[in-house]
C-alpha cells in the first residue's frame, strides 16, 4: 500500500537535490570545462599559425574524456548512497527498489549530460565566434552531439549498475574507471586495426636512378572474416564507439545511437534483477 | 619501522588487489606480446623484441595507483593507523613504511612486466640491443615506478576522505594527459616540406620552418618537464626514445625526495581524528 503512494518523483527530487550540491558533480563539470577551454585555445592557436583546424575537430573530443570522468563520479555519487545508509532509509520508508535503482540511473544519465556540457558550453559560445563555425550541417553535429549523450547515458548505466550492486565504494570506483580506460584504449586499437586498408595500392618508386613498380598486393594486417565481425560488433560497444564519434561526418549511423540505448535498457534490466535480490544489510 | 614494515608486507600478500594488479599485468604483458608477435609473423614482418616489450611501461603507473589508492585507504578506514600510532610508532615511520611498501608492490609489478614480456623471446628471439639496451631502458622504467609511487603515496596518506581512492587512480590519468600533450608538442618536426621524386632520388623542396615546432629555451622547458612527469618518461620508453638519461633519473630522484619529505612533513601535521 505504501509503495503505491511513493512515487519515484520524490526520489528524484532528492536525488537532483544532492546533485546540485554535490562536490565530485562539480568537479567533473569543472575538468570538463577546463578540458573544453584548452581544446579551444589549441585550436585558436593553431589556426592563428595558418593551419586549418575546423571547429568540429574540437568539438565532439569530450566523447574521450566524459568516460573516465563520469566512471568517477557516478561511482561517488551511487556510492554515498550505501556509505551514508541512505538506501536503507529509502527502503525503509517505503520507496521500491525498482524506484531507487531508476531514481539512480535517470540522475547519473542527466548528471553526465550536464557534464557534457561543461565542455560543449566553452566550445560553442567562444568557439563558434573565434573558430568561423562547424563545417558540417548543424543537423549532422546535433545528431552527432545526441548519439554522444546518449553513449555517455549508456557509460553512466553500466556505471550506475556496478555502483548499486557493490557496496564497497573504493572498488567500485576502482572497476569503473579500468572499464573506462578500457574501453577507450579498445576503441583505439580497433580503430587502427579496422582502418586497414584490404589492399596495398601499387605504387611506383625509383631505385638506382631507374623507375620501379611495385603491383597492388593484398595487405596482410587487414582484418577479415569473423575476426573483423567480431571487431566491428566491439568497435560499436559504448566507450569504443566514442573513437567513430570523433570523426563526425555528414553520415548519420543509426547503429550507434540504437546499440546505446539496448545496452542501457541491458544493463538497467540486468542490475534492477539483481538488485532486488541484493542483501542490503 | 621493522615491525611496520614487516606487518605491511603480511598485509600486502594477502592483499585482493596487488595479487589482482599483480596477475593483470603479467598476464596482459604474456598475452599481447604473444598476440602482437603472431602477428608480425604473420604478415612476414622483422621485428625486434625491443619494439613491443616496453609498451606495457605506460600503464604500469595505473596499477601503482590503483595499489596505492586502496591499501592506503584502507589504513584509514579500517583505523589501522590511528592503532600504529597508539601502540607508539612514530608518524614518519608509518608514513615512511606505507612508501616502501607501495614501492615494493611497483617493483612486483614492473617484475611482472618483465616476465611477461619474455614470452615473445620463444617467438622472435631475445632482444636486438643487447642487454645493455634492456637494461638501461628497464633502468629508467623502474625511475619512473619509483617516482610514482612517492606521488600516490603522498596522495593516499594526505587525502583520508572518501575521495582518495578516486584522487589517487585518476591523478595518474591527469599526469598521462599532460605528459602526452607535452609529447606531441616536442614531437613537431622541425621543418615541413614536399617530396619530390627525381631520377637522381628523392628529394625534398620547399622546405619550410614549421611554426608548431618548439625551439630555444621552450624546448628545454618542456624537455625538463617531460622528464619531470613520470609518464612522460614511461612515454620516452615505451618510444625507445630517451632524450636524456641522467636527467630523467636526477628528476625521479628529485621528484621521490620532494614528495616524500613534503609529504612526512604535511603527515606530521595531519588531523587524523
Amino acid at each position: 500500500m505504501m509503495n503505491a503512494k511513493l512515487s519515484i518523483n520524490l526520489l528524484l527530487r532528492a536525488n537532483f537535490f544532492r546533485l546540485w550540491r554535490s562536490a565530485s558533480f562539480w568537479a567533473a563539470v569543472s575538468v570538463m570545462f577546463g578540458i573544453g577551454v584548452f581544446e579551444l585555445a589549441v585550436g585558436v592557436n593553431a589556426q592563428r599559425q595558418g593551419i586549418p583546424v575546423p571547429l568540429d575537430n574540437r568539438y565532439m573530443l569530450f566523447v574521450l574524456m566524459s568516460g573516465v570522468v563520469l566512471s568517477a563520479f557516478c561511482s561517488l555519487f551511487v556510492g554515498a548512497e550505501y556509505s551514508d545508509g541512505v538506501i536503507r532509509n529509502k527502503i525503509a520508508v517505503g520507496h521500491s527498489r525498482a524506484n531507487l535503482y531508476l531514481a539512480n540511473l535517470v540522475t547519473c544519465s542527466a548528471a553526465g549530460i550536464l557534464v557534457c556540457l561543461g565542455y560543449i558550453l566553452p566550445m560553442t559560445a567562444v568557439g563558434i565566434p573565434l573558430m568561423g563555425g562547424f563545417t558540417l550541417p548543424p543537423a549532422s553535429i546535433l545528431w552527432f552531439t545526441l548519439c554522444a549523450f546518449l553513449m555517455t547515458a549508456s557509460l553512466c548505466a553500466v556505471f550506475t549498475m556496478a555502483a548499486l550492486l557493490n557496496q564497497n565504494k573504493a572498488v567500485v570506483a576502482i572497476i569503473c574507471i579500468f572499464l573506462a580506460y578500457f574501453l577507450l584504449f579498445l576503441g583505439i586499437y580497433l580503430n587502427s586495426r579496422l582502418a586497414e586498408q584490404a589492399v596495398i595500392p601499387a605504387r611506383e618508386y625509383i631505385e638506382n636512378g631507374q623507375i620501379l613498380v611495385r603491383e597492388a598486393m593484398p595487405n596482410p594486417a587487414y582484418v577479415q572474416g569473423l575476426k573483423r565481425t567480431i571487431f566491428e560488433v566491439l568497435y560499436d560497444l559504448p566507450g569504443c564507439q566514442a573513437v567513430q564519434l570523433i570523426a563526425a561526418s555528414e553520415a548519420r549511423p543509426i547503429r550507434l545511437p540504437l546499440i546505446s540505448a539496448c545496452t542501457i535498457l541491458a544493463s538497467a534490466g540486468a542490475g534492477l534483477a539483481l538488485f532486488r535480490r541484493k542483501d542490503l544489510k | 619501522m621493522t615491525n611496520l614494515l614487516r606487518a605491511n608486507f603480511f598485509r600486502m600478500r594477502r592483499d585482493h588487489m596487488f595479487w589482482m594488479c599483480f596477475g593483470t599485468v603479467l598476464a596482459c604483458s604474456a598475452s599481447f606480446m604473444i598476440l602482437w608477435c603472431r602477428e608480425d609473423i604473420q604478415r612476414g614482418f622483422q621485428v625486434k623484441l625491443e619494439q613491443y616489450y616496453f609498451n606495457m611501461v605506460m600503464s604500469l603507473g595505473f596499477f601503482i595507483a590503483m595499489f596505492a589508492a586502496m591499501f592506503l585507504n584502507a589504513e584509514y578506514s579500517d583505523g589501522t593507523i590511528r592503532n600504529k600510532l597508539t601502540v607508539g610508532c612514530t608518524r614518519r615511520e608509518v608514513y615512511l613504511a606505507n612508501f616502501l611498501t607501495v614501492l615494493n608492490a611497483s617493483l612486483f609489478f614492473t617484475a611482472a612486466w618483465l616476465i611477461g614480456g619474455c614470452a615473445g623471446i620463444p617467438m622472435i628471439g631475445p632482444w636486438g640491443f643487447g642487454l645493455g639496451g634492456v637494461a638501461f631502458h628497464v633502468l629508467i622504467a623502474v625511475g619512473s615506478t619509483v617516482a610514482f609511487a612517492a606521488i600516490f603515496t603522498f596522495l593516499g596518506m594526505l587525502l583520508s576522505r572518501r575521495t582518495a581512492t578516486v584522487t589517487v587512480v585518476l591523478s595518474w590519468f591527469a599526469l598521462l594527459l599532460v605528459a602526452s600533450t607535452v609529447e606531441n608538442i616536442l614531437s613537431e618536426p622541425e621543418f615541413v616540406g614536399g617530396i619530390l621524386m627525381t631520377v637522381d632520388g628523392m628529394q625534398t623542396i620547399n622546405q619550410e620552418p614549421n611554426p608548431r615546432y618548439v625551439s630555444g629555451a621552450l624546448r628545454t622547458f618542456y624537455e625538463v618537464v617531460r622528464d619531470i612527469i613520470p609518464a612522460g618518461q614511461a612515454i620516452q620508453v615505451q618510444n625507445l626514445a630517451v632524450l636524456s638519461p641522467l636527467r630523467a633519473l636526477l628528476c625521479d630522484l628529485g621528484v621521490t625526495v620532494l614528495f616524500t619529505l613534503g609529504g612526512l612533513a604535511l603527515f606530521e601535521r595531519k588531523d587524523l581524528k
